[in-house]
């Protein structure tokens, strides 16, 4: 009895430790996020870069302004439009559709790897897997030549369409999730009369909705945040997306520590919005690449 | 009459699955395919420049003499240094992983507040990242060195020398992956059995050797999957250090990394490298990546327990 | 409550993707029915105001010709540049760093623009500085200058150095300024940059001072040596070329050789050569010693003198140096002509500019900097793009320019007007400019096609300054990697 109370105070103290270490952690972790947020609010450059660091300024110290000159100070001088506003448009440009038309495909390929039978299923299938072995390095050099020869070099295009193909990562995943149907829905579904393009649109898609979204999130971030694609292909500020906007803010145009700030949190945002809303599709999508 | 039948069905069935399953396949083969074997002709090529019809074979004595050229180039070896000094941070963030984890599954309340918070520096914008750790690590104002000024007195150059700025890019990488890492490892951790710990509490094992004997071997599996997969994507780092030295090599060249090394000889000094150069250079490092995961699957998966 | 947290966040989206949704651009309607010409710069926003304004002029005053300038972003110019040019969307104009047009030109990207300088009624090329035809017309195959050699771009400007001084710390530190030509100058023992006369101190800001002049001075403007120094360090430049030259040396040779290795001969670093140079009968330091007394400068390196000041953190290290003259930290500071827009603004105490410090027994030497407008090869446009080239590097855009305290005027004759050397705003002693614009050279970063080989040691030579390491070490610790780069050049493919 005496034994067990004297465990129970040791598991105590354990589990106080613990719940510190994590706190630390996490603290460690959101540092760096709460100084992006104070250094863009702080009134002025001289009060972001005085040493040392201002922890908390005076109310009288904050001001939007860093977040006011982000959308009107700097400017694509072509158009006359905000850098960051045109940024986030060419970022939209290619996420959209980049997404829907990827995630469709993705998702119908694996439907027919799942279901269906056809010639070469097996070798199609193990092709298309063997084909994220290749790092994508390699692809960087002729892929522009090839851009650029057809035109193409400064548009959208490159970023933005062959992930319109669909990827074979996601194929994989979403055709265990197909595997899982029971192949008695689908004769089910054919006895009602429907077609196999209709087997997948009435029964396996919705089915398979927790999985396309956790592919989404996985993808909206992914494109989002790409940089070396972006970088190399677009040359002109009017085409720039956010993160090359971003980048090249920072690189020469403002030497305004708040402005810098302000930028980078909203180039954060979308992401952190994404992630508020559907964060644990984000770690089934995680756990699941784990686990195969 | 009733065979014919069938088959036209499957014929039916041939045809849809072929068409249904191709968007990918026809990616494969525009994006991937094509690329790869003209990236083979292009690594033995001399092109200056971007237009594909300058491209020249090299003569065939000389074949590989790009190849040559890349291996000789004592920057290469210096990047391939500076990569792989980068990679440090994987085993570091592993075991960091590995402890928070450990600590995540063993608490009830708050799991989940903290799992998401870890998380956060992944889906980040790694641009907007860099922008905020050029903050960190300022000299004058940056909070690390407030800090560091504090206890030791002294101010570290971070950016400016080349211990310091490799030490605080392994630092940011490791506070950028612990999130990744703890999703997949505590997922693991979780999937293990109390009756392992029960019967070796009753041999009268202690909380430490429990870990080393049975946690540890239990999650090899995901410590190995993240290793490998981590491994690929250190050696293939560039974003963070183009963009924190906004596009310069950082002190005593040690920001290049052989994909930036590439990016500079093919799109910075191509007319004096070229394109083949920089075609070479790629398959050189496809060709490291291949080696260290082989090497990791012959020799690292040995000590991974599958049971 | 979660739902409404969603509901909220969702909607947040929402917006997000509504605000990406603005309205298109507009476009300036002249550019109808003109030749469109698409011209690249880089700049920052002071002189980007003036060249918007320029651009205008030019556009309004003709309407046959409509130039679009764009400015991209300095950091990222280069790779932006030669990626346009080498493939499919190149401008028509732009500029090209010096380093950079040797490694184009023999690329075939350049339009040799001869024929059109020769037809040009406003470009004379009689009235431009050596230094810059030397750097921009030069054969496609060997890169040597001659006079008929192919002329592959128009400068912008000349960038020439000189010492920029903080004249209200010369003051406090009881040091007179004067500023009399060498010519005009009485007694001999006067015919210094500075000197003591009387037990007090003299600095004439128009007679370049020898090294050890400036140690002296530098001393008395150091608070390690005095402590009533108004500014913490004395000294502060970025490169030693200046002491090299001046006393005969330089970073690289070409060596002709017969091995079949090499196009005839190789190029060979001779930073760290020991032998003595000799000059008019004199013996003057070797490479070695110029480079080691040059960094002994450094305060880091302080055993001797300490009187610069460290160098700075990477990668601020442009905007370092200027703050460190504009913080009153250094009291002297060498840098190129295109300081000066920055310091007028940013300086709020008296400076001046003197010339760059040379050996005793020494010729006079410094670097320059400059950057040229070039045309692309294939654009069909050339004649066009020219006639805007020629306006803004002929007299009146250059007269323009000199207004604003950019550059050096890329001609002799705008450069000795009052347009140039008279201003109301410091600098007020520009005839500084004007002499070293006939002694300065070109710098050892456009002798090759790249800078591969300098980049190697750049940062090794600020660890050596800082004290972390000898120049013997680091001549032996990237002897073999330099020479690879060099060898390189010239190697037969």
């Amino acid at each position: 009895m005496i034994k067990s109370k004297g465990t129970s105070k040791a598991k105590l103290i354990s589990k106080i430790l613990v719940y510190l270490f994590l706190a630390i952690a996490a603290f460690l972790i959101l540092v760096p996020f709460y100084v992006i947020l104070i250094t863009a609010l702080k009134r002025s450059n001289a009060l972001a870069t005085a040493t040392p660091f201002i922890w908390f300024p005076k109310f009288a110290d904050l001001s939007f302004r860093a977040f006011k000159n982000l959308f009107t100070t700097y400017t694509v001088n072509v158009t006359g439009q905000s850098l960051i506003l045109t940024g986030t448009l060419n970022t939209l440009a290619v996420l959209v559709p980049c997404l829907i038309a990827g995630m469709f495909c993705s998702s119908v390929s694996a439907y027919a790897f799942a279901k269906l039978r056809f010639p070469f299923k097996n070798v199609l299938y193990w092709a298309l897997l063997a084909s994220m072995m290749l790092p994508g390095i390699v692809l960087l050099t002729p892929q522009y030549l090839i851009y650029d020869y057809l035109g193409l070099v400064n548009t959208l295009f490159p970023i933005m369409v062959p992930g319109m193909f669909g990827s074979a990562a996601c194929v994989f995943f979403l055709r265990q999730y197909f595997s899982k149907v029971p192949d008695s829905i689908i004769e089910a579904a054919k006895i009602d009369g429907l077609h196999f393009f209709s087997i997948y649109w009435y029964v396996m898609l919705p089915l398979s909705v927790p999985g396309l979204i956790a592919q989404s999130v996985l993808g909206f971030i992914a494109i989002l945040n790409d940089y070396i694609g972006p970088l190399i292909y677009l040359q002109t500020e009017d085409k720039y997306t956010l993160q090359i906007a971003l980048q090249m803010f920072s690189g020469g145009n403002s030497d305004d520590l708040p402005v810098i700030m302000a930028g980078a949190l909203f180039a954060m945002l979308p992401s952190f919005l994404v992630y508020a809303v559907a964060k644990n599709y984000f770690f089934e999508g995680i756990a699941f690449s784990g686990l195969k | 009459m009733k065979r014919k039948k069938i088959s036209g069905a499957l014929k039916s069935e041939y045809r849809w699955g072929l068409l249904l399953c191709s968007p990918p396949l026809i990616g494969v083969l525009v994006f991937l395919l094509i690329p790869m074997i003209l990236s083979l002709i292009l690594s033995v090529s001399e092109l200056h420049g971007y237009m594909i019809e300058k491209m020249s074979l090299l003569p065939l004595s000389n074949l590989f003499g790009n190849y040559g050229y890349v291996l000789t180039d004592p920057l290469f070896w210096k990047s391939m240094g500076n990569t792989f000094i980068y990679a440090l941070s994987l085993p570091l963030s592993l075991i960091v992983s590995l402890v928070i984890s450990a600590m995540l599954v063993s608490i009830k309340r708050g799991r989940a507040f903290f799992y998401s918070i870890f998380f956060i520096p992944h889906i980040c914008s790694i641009i907007a990242l860099t922008q905020v750790w050029k903050v960190l690590l300022n000299y004058n104002y940056g909070i690390i060195n407030e800090v560091i000024n504090g206890i030791f007195g002294k101010r570290v150059d971070w950016l400016g020398t080349q211990g310091g700025f490799m030490t605080a890019m392994i630092f940011m990488s490791v506070w950028q992956s612990i999130g990744f890492q703890v999703v997949l490892l505590t997922s693991g951790l979780s999937n293990i059995e109390k009756t392992y710990y029960e019967a070796a509490s009753l041999d009268g094992a202690s909380p430490f050797v429990c870990f080393l004997r049975i946690t540890v071997p239990q999650i090899s599996p995901i410590i190995f999957y993240l290793f490998v997969t981590g491994m690929i994507g250190s050696l293939q780092e560039f974003t963070r250090m183009q963009s924190i030295t906004a596009g310069g090599m950082g002190p005593n060249q040690c920001a290049v990394t052989m994909v930036y090394y590439l990016y500079n000889m093919g799109f910075n000094y191509t007319f004096s490298f070229g394109m083949g150069y920089a075609t070479a250079c790629a398959w050189i490092i496809a060709a490291i990546i291949f080696v260290v995961s082989v090497v990791n699957f012959k020799y690292v998966q040995k000590l991974v327990s599958y049971d | 409550m979660k739902k409404i947290v969603s509901k909220v966040l969702c909607g947040a989206l929402a917006a997000f993707l509504a605000l990406g949704c603005a309205a298109c651009g507009n476009s300036d309607p002249r550019r109808e029915g003109r030749v469109n010409i698409e011209f690249w710069g880089w700049a920052d926003a002071m002189e980007y105001e003036v060249f918007s304004a320029m651009v205008e002029t030019f556009n309004s005053r003709q309407d046959e010709i409509y130039v679009n300038y764009t400015k991209k972003p300095g950091g990222d110019y280069q790779r932006a540049l030669v990626q346009a040019l080498g493939g499919r969307g190149a401008p028509d104009i732009f500029y090209v760093p010096e380093d950079e047009l040797k490694s184009y030109v023999s690329q075939d990207y350049i339009y040799d623009i001869s024929e059109l300088v020769k037809e040009s009624k406003i470009v004379n090329l009689d009235d431009m500085w050596d230094s810059l035809k030397q750097r921009y017309s030069f054969d496609q195959n060997t890169f040597q200058y001659s006079e008929n050699a192919p002329i592959w771009g128009l400068s912008k400007d000349l960038g020439v150095s000189a010492i920029y001084y903080n004249a209200d710390a010369f003051q406090k530190a009881g040091i007179t300024v004067i500023s009399v030509p060498e010519s005009e100058v009485g007694a001999e023992s006067e015919k210094h940059g500075f000197y003591q006369k009387d037990g007090k101190a003299y600095f004439n800001n128009r007679i370049a001072m020898t090294w050890e002049e400036l140690v002296e001075v530098s001393k008395l403007l150091t608070r390690g040596y005095n402590e009533n120094s108004p500014t913490l360090y004395g000294y502060y430049d970025e490169r030693p070329l200046g002491y090299l030259w001046s006393v005969g040396g330089d970073t690289v040779r070409y060596v002709e050789s017969g091995d079949p290795a090499y196009n005839g001969g190789y190029w060979e670093w001779t930073l760290g050569d020991t032998e003595a140079h000799t000059l008019n009968g004199k013996t003057l330091p070797s490479n070695r010693e110029a480079i080691n007394f040059w960094t002994s400068l450094s305060t880091g390196n302080n055993e001797k003198y300490g009187l610069t000041k460290p160098v700075s953190p990477y990668p601020s290290i442009v905007s370092d140096q200027y703050s460190a003259f504009t913080d009153q930290q250094a009291a002297m500071l060498v840098l190129p002509r295109y300081a000066v827009s920055a310091f007028r603004r940013d300086c709020d105490f008296n400076w001046d500019v003197a010339p760059v410090v040379k050996h005793a027994d020494g010729v006079q030497a410094g670097y320059t900097t400059s950057m040229c407008y070039s045309l692309s090869v294939n654009s069909n446009k050339q004649k066009y793009a020219f006639k805007f080239m020629e306006y803004m590097s002929g007299p009146e855009g250059q007269a323009e320019l000199a207004k604003h305290g950019f550059n050096v005027p890329n001609q002799i004759s705008v450069t000795n007007s009052d347009a140039f050397l008279k201003s109301t705003e410091p600098p007020f002693n520009n005839a500084v400019f004007a002499e070293g614009a006939v002694y300065q050279r070109v710098g050892d970063w456009t002798y090759l096609p790249d800078t591969a080989w300098s980049d190697a040691y750049e940062d090794a030579m600020n660890d050596v300054r800082n004290g972390r390491k000898t120049i013997d070490s680091l001549i032996s610790d990237f002897e073999s990697t330099v020479n690879t780069y060099l060898k390189r050049y010239t190697a037969k493919k």
